[in-house]
């Protein structure tokens, strides 16, 4: 899990250009939107994106994704929970 | 003294018809050209120009040349425009501005099409006008039809050209209904501004045209532009400002220019576009100027958002208004949806008014407003 | 009466040079493409601006221009709800527009992005300059086929003349797949910096050889 989750990590750095930022820099826990990493609005949808083109998972309401994006470990739990084996 | 900016003629062109007055039928009878749309695979609501009227009214022009859709809309309106007045624009005294955010979209399709630069299909129209002077085009968002206008007064305020015409346009595409889809920002039913239960916007198309000129024409030209502004929020790039500060700036600057308190402001055209936040923005901004109680509609519930063309079309339906002393239902409006109080029409009613305003915002935290009086 | 207007600062972009007032500043003639000419010229700046990296092509071109402009001017001086932010370019948003295109032309590959769509707008670039230096002012994008100075100038003393503007961004922006160039200047009512009389022939001349001596 932690493997997968440390490869989701910079999945997400690479999709949201987060260029600025080093792996290491973001915990695993740490919170994506406000005070933690800055993700805006946009980048919120762009997750959205980026779940359904890599992992083939459909979110479709917006509101839905405050709760699975809240850290890189949220995202990856609802992936695993998600996934078309 | 400076020169006044008057309305000479305009025509509106969408869903609801080929003319202004085909338009002012349908708000009085709060009939939407909103409907359902297969394409992506999806159903979208849109407000979509009949192709077959579109077809019936280009061959009555009898144009031989190759045009896009947007290219016939654009000529049809300005020549319904042209053909209310004995203006000439073709001198050194007369400018065209367009607005449009896409332009010739559709055109992508086929490769290196130079058709799609915006520049291109604005010459291309001017020259079929035989205008002398290079046509302006101004893409700058949802605010660039409001924008044309208010950039029209100034050059006809500050005695640079006579006669300006302002023509502004999209058409409905994959290309942007797919991009606003992606925003989450699409209704997926008509729309509903300002009201607790919206959703999100409808794309609409059509072309708007009105021809301003510092000479009065006729004695019921009565509609003059006395302000206007232009400003950004400067906060994000597509959600709008938290508290209404760009949008009310703009505001009141035009009231400043047209020398007019809120009070006298006897009714305001909104931008409306039905997603949560921009209605949210619109109802601060408004209660900031304190606008809270003057009649206010938006008409995205009758012909969608028409992007380029909204600030066009939204400011002839409001220089009607005006000139009617007449307000239409915003229509998709039940109950009141945001946290400010403001005054939206439930119903039509008549209403004496001296100054309406117009309002838009936009992509990129732009916001502009006009202010139009009747003599 | 007209107001006098000057042109106090510009700054060019072009063949992965930047140039401020006729001078040559930031060079990186080896960079293979646009995007790694501006990478380069963005850390030159040493500014940790995450929003940067999300930009589009064009956007990062007025944005960087802007900032190398900016570093000649002190802006907390200036009233940024009186300053204006005027551009024009001749492909418009179109650069990124292929993109948002290409991701839906394919119905078996459809992905519209959200972050790409934004950018499909030019006046995205002026959003971008506003939030960055907090400017509130008069803005218009607008499109022409080719650099029209005669057109700047008129946009420019009519925008001077008929509102509350003090000082303004103006200029060209312009980029189409690896095709650049941005000239972009700083209009005053005071005769700071290169106090170059506002005209077009002067708009023309710096557009065209970077420098009026």
């Amino acid at each position: 899990m932690e493997a997968f989750a440390i490869k989701l990590k910079e999945q997400i750095i690479t999709h949201l250009n987060l260029e600025d930022l080093e792996p290491d820099e973001v915990g695993l826990d740490d919170p994506l939107f406000g005070e933690g990493l800055g993700l805006d609005s946009i980048d919120a949808l762009e997750l959205i994106v980026f779940l359904e083109k890599e992992y083939g998972i459909k979110i479709e309401n917006p509101e839905e994704g405050k709760q699975i994006f809240e850290s890189v470990n949220t995202i990856a739990k609802f992936i695993e929970e998600h996934k078309k084996s | 003294m400076n020169p006044s900016t008057h309305m000479i003629a305009n025509n509106m062109i969408s869903s609801l018809g080929f003319n202004t007055e085909e338009h002012i039928t349908a708000f009085k009878e709060s009939k939407s050209g909103i409907q359902a749309y297969e394409t992506l695979g999806e159903t979208f609501y849109v407000s979509a120009i009949n192709e077959n009227h579109l077809k019936a009214e280009w061959e009555k022009l009898q144009i031989k040349k190759n045009c896009s859709k947007l290219e016939q809309l654009f000529i049809l309106s300005i020549s319904k425009t042209l053909s209310q007045t004995p203006i000439s624009i073709t001198g050194e005294d007369s400018l065209i501005i367009f607005s449009t955010t896409k332009g010739n979209i559709d055109g992508l399709y086929k490769k290196n099409n130079p058709m799609v630069l915006l520049g291109k299909m604005a010459n291309k129209i001017r020259y079929h006008f035989k205008m002398v002077n290079n046509p302006e085009v101004i893409s700058t968002a949802c605010i660039s039809g409001t924008l044309a206008c208010v950039i029209a007064h100034r050059y006809i305020q500050s005695g640079k050209y006579k006669n300006v015409i302002v023509t502004g346009g999209d058409i409905l595409s994959d290309f942007t209904l797919s991009g606003f889809n992606s925003f989450k920002a699409l209704s997926s039913k008509p729309c509903k501004p300002f009201d607790k239960n919206r959703t999100g916007v409808n794309l609409g198309e059509g072309v708007g045209t009105i021809l301003f000129s510092s000479e009065k024409q006729v004695k019921n030209n009565s509609i003059t532009v006395k302000g206007g502004a232009s400003t950004n929020d400067a906060n994000h790039i597509s959600g709008p400002s938290r508290t209404g500060d760009g949008l009310f700036y703009a505001i009141q600057e035009s009231m400043d220019q047209a020398e007019i308190n809120a009070d006298q402001i006897g009714y305001i055209s909104a931008h409306g576009t039905a997603t949560p936040y921009n209605d949210e923005m619109e109802a601060k901004a408004f209660n900031w100027a304190k606008l809270q109680d003057v009649p206010l509609n938006s008409f995205k519930g009758y012909i969608g958002h028409t992007l380029g063309g909204a600030g066009i079309l939204e400011a002839i339906a409001a220089i009607e208004s005006l000139e009617r002393n007449e307000l239409y239902t915003s229509l998709g409006f039940e109950d009141i949806g945001v946290s400010q109080p403001i005054n939206v029409l439930k119903a039509y009613q008549s209403k004496k008014m001296n100054f309406v305003l117009k309002t838009a915002s936009g992509f990129g935290g732009c916001n502009a407003s006009i202010v139009f009086h009747k003599e | 009466m007209k107001k006098s207007l000057y042109i106090t600062q510009y700054c060019h972009i072009q063949n992965n040079c930047i140039w401020i007032n006729g001078e040559p500043i930031f060079q990186e003639g080896d960079s293979e493409n646009f995007s790694s000419f501006i990478k380069s010229a963005y850390k030159n700046l040493n500014q940790k601006y995450a929003k940067f990296h999300k930009m589009d092509p064009l956007c990062k071109l007025g944005y960087i221009g802007s900032e190398y402009l900016f570093q000649q001017i002190n802006l907390d001086e200036i009233d940024k709800r009186k300053t204006a932010v005027y551009l024009s370019n001749s492909s418009s948003s179109l650069d990124t527009d292929l993109k948002h295109h290409n991701s839906i032309a394919d119905l078996e590959n459809y992905f519209p992005s959200p972050a790409i769509f934004v950018y499909t707008l030019p006046n995205i670039v002026i959003g971008e300059i506003c939030i960055k230096n907090k400017i509130q002012g008069e803005n218009a994008f607008y499109i022409f086929e080719n650099f029209l100075a005669v057109k700047q100038f008129e946009q420019l003393e009519m925008l001077f003349n008929t509102t509350n503007t003090k000082s303004c961004l103006g200029g060209w922006v312009e980029l189409l797949d690896e095709t650049y160039e941005s000239f972009l200047y700083w209009i005053d009512e005071n005769p700071n910096g290169e106090a170059i009389p506002l005209s077009a022939d002067h708009l023309e001349y710096l557009y065209t050889t970077k420098k009026l001596l």
